[in-house]
């Protein structure tokens, strides 16, 4: 008996702990300086936001956490993330927390149940900014916010399909690859982001031919289905590197690719192209393995999301809507990263805790800092920042 | 001697009690009273319910002695399938008749293959598990989410209190079914003691055969009922329906304190108590805000915590298999 009180002891001394040192940190701390005078303590009452999330350790998702961290030394908001969704149901009550938490926003940087989410969560009162793939079922929705866009008007293909492009078109243009296989990743089974980005690649390989490429791409016999973790995948990739081959373009995180290529001594000859971050995962490898990085600068492709709420909860919602009263899209631009200096630039510059959106452009952005910011400055101003800029 | 084991047999068999009134106190503080909100508390309700119902279906198959980790796959499939006939036909109803259907017949399924066949139940559920998740990219083809806007007649729309009201009903209902037919009812008497000796339940004169069949049939009510109220309030069915199921089942049936290996410590109020705790265990640290870490880190805490306690009054009691 001793022992098991002994151990309920324990166990609630470890109970106690992990509370004593949880802390949800409700207020933020007062930042560094800022032009606008921003000390962390505007809005009022603090801006908490939710955000969907396939997966908590992703690397695109902890840099616009980093972001949001930084911003939050600023201005007085908070973010609550959910764990990695599995399930539409887990999205809506995911979606519910947030709105017990008195979250005013959420930012649907992932969405599985689809336009449902989005009226679930205007439902309860809150605003929501993403996944423009529903943007026609909640455009006129007074708290649908709008989202980012690749996509310029007019123009038929989505993010995707020209993330593809540019990997394609990119090594082509190299003029350093001769022969190039594809990791398609889910376009076998049918998932629409990876069949977007096959057709884009190949579009853009066609495009460098058209332009004097030389590289070599046959979809019937240079495409690998599948992602890591499975023996197929495995003994294709093998396969392949015993070929000709000296380019790759991975549809997903291309480290996946680092071991075999070393193993299969090509490490010196082999190029690859990847839609990923700027970030420790690629810095070891770009310009020698890596040759084309297409990446979603954060504090651009997903940052607008934080000027659109802080906008729309201090009143000023009128930002986020068009003249004919729809939700507003941000143009944003793909950075594609070809070069080891230009990757580096990044790298410092975020590893600094510095970025291309700061707080003080961002006070220029809000009707409560700048009363003479229009919807149009704000479009301009993200689509402004592309990396032949930096 | 003896008062101390009963004392250590009362406290396992209060902890789960003493587990549940634990999280809504602690969390009902730490989240400002946020927790029990009105919109939160009809929230809870579409939180717990999938995991109740599947738990509690569950805890005839577990209590067999039946390992089933095919939970997910099956209300998967049968939502899917559920969710296409209603975007055919427009109509909920012929939507709940489909995934009754599937579901009883995988029910059935699985009953006569752990009947009749010599293989270790649970290396059959892994791989129904796998083949149903497969099946249900394979049908879904080139669309990966189905939604029942795009039925072709208008389908009808629940709202928040409607859905709430629902699944009350729904949860009591069943709820009250398996009571009766696991307590007071010579079906949970079988069920236990096949938990906890197949043998010597054989040798009572049980036909373990037709025990098996039936207890999958009531498992597959829980997980068609649970599939259709998953559908209605989410107005989409894809692979990724109903995913993590399966661990909160298991993570439930222990959380209310009942022993995976089944048997006479089999209890039927595990399936509210576990997924009630473990539903405002999730809702709270969600609404704390507290960063993904921590709350992994919490939810294993309190999980070891009420498994120690709970252990206490079946620890070392099994029988021999």
């Amino acid at each position: 008996m001793k022992k098991r009180i002994l151990a309920m002891l324990l166990c609630a001394l470890m109970c106690l702990a992990l509370l004593a040192g949880c802390d949800n940190g409700g207020s933020s701390a007062g930042g560094g300086s800022s032009e606008a005078g921003l000390d962390g303590s505007w809005p009022e009452e603090t801006i908490k936001i939710g955000m969907e999330v396939y997966d908590t350790a992703d690397d695109q998702y902890l840099a616009f956490k980093d972001y949001v961290d930084y911003l939050s030394e600023y201005y007085n908001i908070e973010l609550i993330t959910s764990e990695s969704l599995e399930s539409p149901e887990a999205e809506m009550d995911f979606i519910d927390s947030c709105a017990a938490a008195g979250c005013k926003a959420i930012i649907g940087y992932y969405n599985l149940a689809g336009a449902e989410a989005i009226k679930h969560c205007m439902d309860q009162g809150m605003y929501y900014w993403g996944t423009e793939q529903y943007y026609d079922d909640v455009k006129n929705e007074d708290l649908y916010i709008g989202c980012y866009t690749f996509i310029e008007d007019g123009a038929t293909e989505n993010g995707d399909y020209l993330g593809g492009y540019e990997m394609g078109y990119q090594m082509g243009k190299s003029g350093e690859v001769n022969h190039i296989f594809y990791c398609s990743g889910g376009t076998a089974f049918g998932v629409q982001m990876f069949l977007d980005r096959q057709a884009g690649f190949e579009a853009g390989i066609a495009q460098a031919q058209a332009e004097g490429s030389t590289i070599k791409f046959d979809p019937a016999t240079d495409i690998i289905e599948g992602w890591p973790g499975t023996d197929d995948f495995t003994a294709a990739v093998g396969a392949k590197l015993a070929g000709d081959y000296d380019g790759a373009a991975v549809s997903f995180n291309a480290a996946a690719l680092f071991q075999p290529i070393m193993e299969a001594g090509k490490a010196e000859t082999m190029h690859l192209a990847t839609i990923g971050e700027v970030g420790d995962t690629y810095k070891d490898f770009m310009g020698n393995l890596i040759s084309v990085v297409v990446y979603d600068c954060e504090e651009v492709v997903f940052g607008n999301a934080i000027t659109a709420i802080l906008n729309a909860v201090t009143g000023h919602n009128d930002l986020n809507k068009n003249a004919d009263g729809t939700a507003a899209k941000i143009l944003v631009n793909r950075w594609v990263v070809t070069d080891v200096d230009t990757y580096n630039t990044i790298y410092d510059k975020h590893a600094a805790g510095e970025y291309y959106v700061s707080a003080d452009e961002l006070s220029n952005l809000l009707g409560e800092f700048n009363p003479d910011v229009t919807l149009e400055d704000i479009q301009d101003f993200y689509y402004s920042l592309d990396v032949s800029a930096i | 001697m003896k008062t101390k084991k009963l004392n250590a047999k009362l406290i396992g068999n209060l902890a789960p009690y003493i587990g549940l009134i634990a999280v809504c106190v602690i969390f009902g503080l730490l989240t400002n009273g946020k927790l029990y909100s009105v919109t939160n508390l009809q929230s809870l309700t579409c939180q717990i319910i999938v995991t109740a119902l599947a738990t509690i279906g569950s805890i005839f198959v577990f209590g067999a002695g039946f390992f089933d980790i095919s939970v997910t796959g099956c209300i998967c499939f049968a939502a899917v399938l559920g969710g296409m006939a209603t975007i055919k036909t427009g109509s909920l109803f012929v939507g709940l008749i489909v995934v009754i259907i599937v579901s009883l017949a995988f029910g059935i399924m699985k009953g006569v293959f752990a009947s009749l066949v010599n293989v270790p139940f649970f290396i059959f559920t892994i791989v129904l598990g796998s083949v149903l998740s497969a099946a249900v990219l394979v049908i879904l083809g080139s669309e990966t989410t189905l939604y029942l806007r795009n039925a072709v007649t208008p389908v009808r729309e629940f709202s928040f209190n409607e859905i709430s009201i629902i699944n009350i009903i729904c949860l009591a209902g069943f709820f009250v079914v398996c009571l009766i037919l696991f307590n007071y009812t010579s079906l949970g008497v079988k069920v236990k003691n096949m938990g906890g000796n197949i043998v010597s339940a054989k040798q009572s004169g049980i036909s373990t055969k037709k025990t098996t069949i039936t207890v999958f049939v009531i498992c597959a009510i829980g997980f068609a009922i649970a599939a259709f109220l998953i559908m209605i309030r989410t107005r989409t069915v894809g692979g990724s329906t109903a995913s993590g199921v399966g661990n909160d089942v298991m993570v439930a049936l222990v959380l209310g304190g009942m022993p995976l290996s089944g048997g006479p410590k089999s209890k039927i109020s595990a399936g509210i108590l576990g997924a009630a705790t473990i539903t405002i265990l999730n809702s709270g640290l969600s609404i704390m805000g507290l960063d993904t870490g921590q709350i992994q880190i919490f939810r294993g805490v309190i999980f070891i915590v009420v498994v120690l306690i709970s252990s206490f009054s079946y620890r070392g009691k099994l029988l021999p298999r």
